[in-house]
């Protein structure tokens, strides 16, 4: 996962969330890499981005302050790249669209000459492209066979599925209605207003919504499903299950729906299709997030609720808070439920935003990665990939966030008559800080009385230097309340909220 | 000028230091009773003495409550030239807004008094005050307020 366009994307992400200058000792740290890549991948950047636009680099550098990014540019030029792109491609490139081609071909051979003519490149690239191809595919259990100048992709039907989904890029769209809109993606615009159609069918029978990504998820097992189909008789999938899981699988409410949507596209494409093809699309009807009445359940198996606390719980540690609000539980244990079936089913959903997710949530990513360690091991799970995990992570972003706003703190502002600067404070405060309840403006003579009149209070703002032993939390602000003030306020707030 | 006013401004004041701007205030409020002036003075400089007053930049807003006080009042005093050094944390003060308030004063008064002083909390406003170099200008924008 860390290749040189991660890196390009996550320096991007960067300094977009970075208004000003970011030196580039701060670069190298957050990349993780050498003073050099740093400077060699801006580098490719702007020369890459001035070869499109021809307006001036997009990363500007000054020195002594270091790096910043034109942001106008950045926004205009991200909208710019869903556009066309020219009909050149990189090796990677090419050697993706071969094997999507072999990939919906499996198991039958192509004609290398065939495959490759098109591209114009001589026996050692295509002799070097094959090895590579062969290597990316035995991650997925999958080999490339050589025979009589034909190539062949050979193995399971589902790792066969599972190769296409990850290869094909198109199936990485956050926006399902941009299907219909963009023509760019080069769908078949029939088969996409038909497995819409299908989408939405499913969503109407269960009366329930399927959220982004799982939307996304079904929608691209559809389509190969579809472009499979069409290339290769049904008869050559080879791929078994246990009458058990059948067994289970037919008492399921979701079973006679799985049946219903794989019916109607063996009418679409006018040919039987196996039942293996009711157990696949069950199987991601499972592993998916569903949001309406079916899908608001509070009772959950022993293990969900089990591992949805060792995540509460070991978040709870990591992040030095308390999260523990029913309200999350049930959310979360909402979400681990269909990820304990794709775990068990090996479905990846892809996680269009994870790079954005590592960079905002950086500390809570960090540490759901380290208790989905814990997890998988402690309940003999597989290990838990980080597409899952940043899912995760967004639901303890979410707790965080919100828990900021859920108790405003009690606060008493104390200047010596109680009406001067203190007046002006509580105006200054209320409108910057709306997480705080300003409860009083008193005088600082009689501190001792505070403690019983206000029982609650939690924090104390003052303009004046209190001296004696104040029984509840106070920081000293001064009366024009500056920038300064009020970072330390954030701090404090903080040390509130967390008790640290 | 309405002299019943809670509010009082004084225009163009020629003074270079502090001590006179508070010699100047204890003589308006004590109307000549020693010992008045005497706390009035020693209580400014106590409340400077806990924590600067300093409300923004060329600002300060001094404020005492007292019994020496015949009734409340919010003295504006507009500086001819900026005071270069009024503390040792507050440098070019021109405008003074001084809060006088009667020990046990009415809790009406004590409102309007407060509610003018949230008004200071707008940065805006504040700048109209600073901004005005005419008397009549600077009274239109108390009363605006």
């Amino acid at each position: 996962m860390s290749s040189k366009s991660n890196y390009e994307q996550d320096l991007l992400l960067f300094l977009s969330k970075n208004q000003g200058f970011v030196t580039s000792k701060d670069l190298l740290e957050v990349l993780n890499v050498s003073q050099k890549t740093v400077y060699r991948l801006i580098n490719k950047i702007n020369n890459e981005y001035e070869d499109e636009y021809q307006d001036g680099p997009l990363i500007i550098s000054e020195r002594g302050r270091g790096y910043k990014l034109d942001y106008e540019k950045f926004i205009h030029s991200q909208k710019k790249n869903y556009k066309e792109k020219k009909m050149q491609f990189s090796p990677k490139e090419r050697r993706k669209r071969i094997m999507e081609k072999l990939l919906l071909a499996s198991p039958k051979p192509i004609n290398v000459y065939q495959l490759f003519s098109h591209y114009y490149v001589g026996e050692s690239v295509t002799f070097n492209d094959e090895q590579i191809m062969s290597e990316e595919l035995k991650k997925y259990n999958l080999v490339l066979e050589r025979k009589n100048r034909t190539l062949a992709i050979l193995g399971d039907e589902v790792n066969i599925r599972k190769a296409i989904k990850d290869i094909v890029e198109i199936f990485h769209i956050i926006d399902i209605d941009d299907l219909k809109r963009n023509p760019t993606l080069n769908f078949n615009q029939y088969d996409v207003l038909f497995i819409l159609d299908q989408l939405r069918k499913i969503e109407e029978d269960l009366n329930i919504t399927i959220p982004y990504p799982y939307n996304v998820n079904i929608f691209s097992h559809l389509y190969i499903l579809l472009s499979r189909s069409r290339k290769v008789s049904a008869k050559l999938f080879t791929d078994e299950i246990s009458s058990k899981e059948m067994e289970n699988m037919q008492r399921d409410i979701l079973y006679p729906v799985a049946k219903v949507i794989v019916h109607n596209i063996e009418k679409y494409l006018n040919s039987p299709l196996p039942d293996i093809e009711i157990y696949f699309l069950y199987q991601y009807l499972v592993s998916s997030r569903m949001q309406g009445s079916h899908a608001i359940t509070s009772t959950f198996s022993s293990e969900v609720i089990q591992v949805t606390k060792a995540y509460m719980e070991g978040m709870s540690t990591n992040l030095g808070m308390d999260i523990d609000s029913q309200s999350i539980f049930i959310d979360l244990a909402n979400h681990i439920k269909p990820m304990l079936n794709r775990l068990e089913h090996k479905i990846r959903v892809k996680n269009s935003l994870l790079s954005q997710i590592k960079v905002t949530y950086e500390e809570v990513f960090m540490g759901v990665m380290k208790v989905s360690e814990l997890v998988s091991e402690q309940f003999n799970l597989p290990a838990i990939n980080d597409d899952e995990n940043g899912f995760i992570t967004l639901y303890f972003a979410k707790a965080i966030e919100t828990g900021r706003h859920q108790h405003p703190i009690k606060t008493l502002i104390m200047c010596t008559t109680g009406i001067g600067t203190s007046e002006l404070l509580k105006a200054k405060v209320s409108k910057k800080f709306p997480e705080l309840e300003i409860v009083d403006v008193v005088a600082s003579r009689n501190t001792q009385l505070l403690k019983e009149k206000y029982k609650d209070a939690e924090l104390i703002l003052s303009t004046v230097h209190i001296k004696e032993e104040v029984p509840i939390p106070y920081l000293l602000v001064s009366a024009m309340f500056t920038v300064d003030d009020q970072k330390r306020l954030q701090g404090k707030i903080e040390e509130i909220y967390h008790g640290y | 000028m309405d002299t019943n006013s809670i509010y009082q401004v004084y225009f163009n004041c020629k003074w270079k230091i502090k001590e006179e701007v508070y010699s100047f205030i204890s003589k308006i409020v004590s109307q000549d009773s020693p010992i008045a002036k005497e706390e009035v003075i020693h209580q400014l400089n106590e409340r400077d003495k806990i924590g600067s007053t300093l409300i923004a930049e060329h600002v300060v807003l001094p404020h005492i409550e007292s019994d020496q006080l015949k009734k409340s009042q919010i003295l504006f005093i507009r500086l001819a030239n900026p005071i270069v050094s009024w503390d040792s944390q507050s440098k070019n003060i021109c405008l003074v807004i001084v809060i006088l308030l009667k020990k046990n004063e009415s809790v009406n008064i004590k409102k309007r008094i407060s509610l003018y002083i949230r008004s200071l909390a707008d940065e805006e406003y504040l700048n109209r005050l600073l901004e005005s170099h005419e008397e009549e200008d600077f009274m239109e924008k108390i009363i605006e307020f």
